[in-house]
């Protein structure tokens, strides 16, 4: 079925992927969105490793298990850093970066 | 033009919209949601790639956000003041230009660089005997204990929320007592 695609747009894809969440990571201020940038990137790596497996080492499996190891990554951050941004919003009523780490501006 | 290049094109442009209104929307919940949608585009597009386990995987990560959803959802509720602070336009366009001019380098590389299949002979040890272990449901494959765990480390999770859901509710009964013996 991915013989009919040629690789190349699926790394466009993911490189595009990549580059919004680059560009979501520099210029929010915000935790949930950095967040969710960071995993933009890594979903990027993983679009990446899936078309290189598919299409270059059909009937060996090491690109799933990066991707199954990229995977966990993904959702162990997203566990550890919604306990954070909770915990953050709880103390600073923000999860505005420049809002809550910026020193006694709120802890006064 | 087939309908696995269509499905493509079509999943692949709304993985690329949502993400970028993943990455550039002023509110979080909303950022959160186009995340969860981007993460089923991507599975769609895994399952183009004849690679299930991932595309499950994306489709657990999704959910997985749709709940992180809800958490932020509560979390702001009582202060809808809460927004995602960008800064004026000024201030992002460094970071803009940074990311379309990385984009546009890595698609020239990409378009002209050639991926040539590798004809090395697999060993037998490391990472290729390794992945192949763990994927095949064979003999010496680990693919169905794997699941078992899976199935038993959810099972595990809805009887925790259960216990603990029952616990807050002794725990509220007991108080109202205590209230009432006081009174």
């Amino acid at each position: 079925m991915s013989e009919s695609i040629p690789l190349i747009y699926y790394l466009i894809l993911a490189a595009v992927v990549f580059f919004s969440g680059l560009y979501g990571m520099l210029s929010s201020r915000n935790t949930i969105t950095m967040l969710i940038s960071a995993e933009l990137m890594l979903c990027a790596v993983n679009i990446s490793l899936g078309a290189f497996n598919s299409h270059l080492f059909r009937h060996s499996q090491e690109g799933v298990l990066m991707i199954f190891f990229i995977s966990g990554v993904i959702a162990a951050e997203t566990a550890v850093a919604a306990v954070l941004i909770t915990k953050l919003c709880r103390r600073y009523r923000s999860v505005n970066l420049d809002e809550s780490v910026t020193p006694g501006k709120k802890d006064k | 033009m087939t309908t696995v290049r269509i499905l493509f094109f079509l999943f692949a442009a709304a993985s690329g919209i949502l993400a970028l209104m993943a990455a550039g929307m002023r509110r979080s919940e909303r950022a959160v949601f186009s995340m969860a949608a981007f993460l089923a585009a991507v599975s769609v597009i895994f399952t183009l790639l004849e690679l299930y386990i991932p595309a499950a995987l994306h489709l657990l990560l999704s959910a997985g956000s749709i709940m992180f959803s809800v958490r932020v959802r509560k979390a702001i509720d009582g202060n809808p003041e809460i927004k995602a602070g960008h800064r004026g336009w000024k201030k992002i366009l460094p970071a803009a230009l940074i990311s379309a001019s990385g984009a546009v380098v890595t698609v020239i590389t990409i378009i002209n660089f050639r991926f040539v299949h590798s004809d090395k002979p697999d060993s037998d040890t490391g990472l290729p005997a390794f992945s192949g272990s763990i994927f095949s449901t064979g003999k010496d494959g680990f693919l169905l204990p794997l699941i078992i765990l899976a199935i038993i480390a959810a099972a595990a999770l809805l009887v925790f929320q259960a216990v603990k859901k029952e616990r807050i509710e002794n725990k509220t009964v007991n108080t109202g007592k205590k209230q009432h013996r006081n009174e």
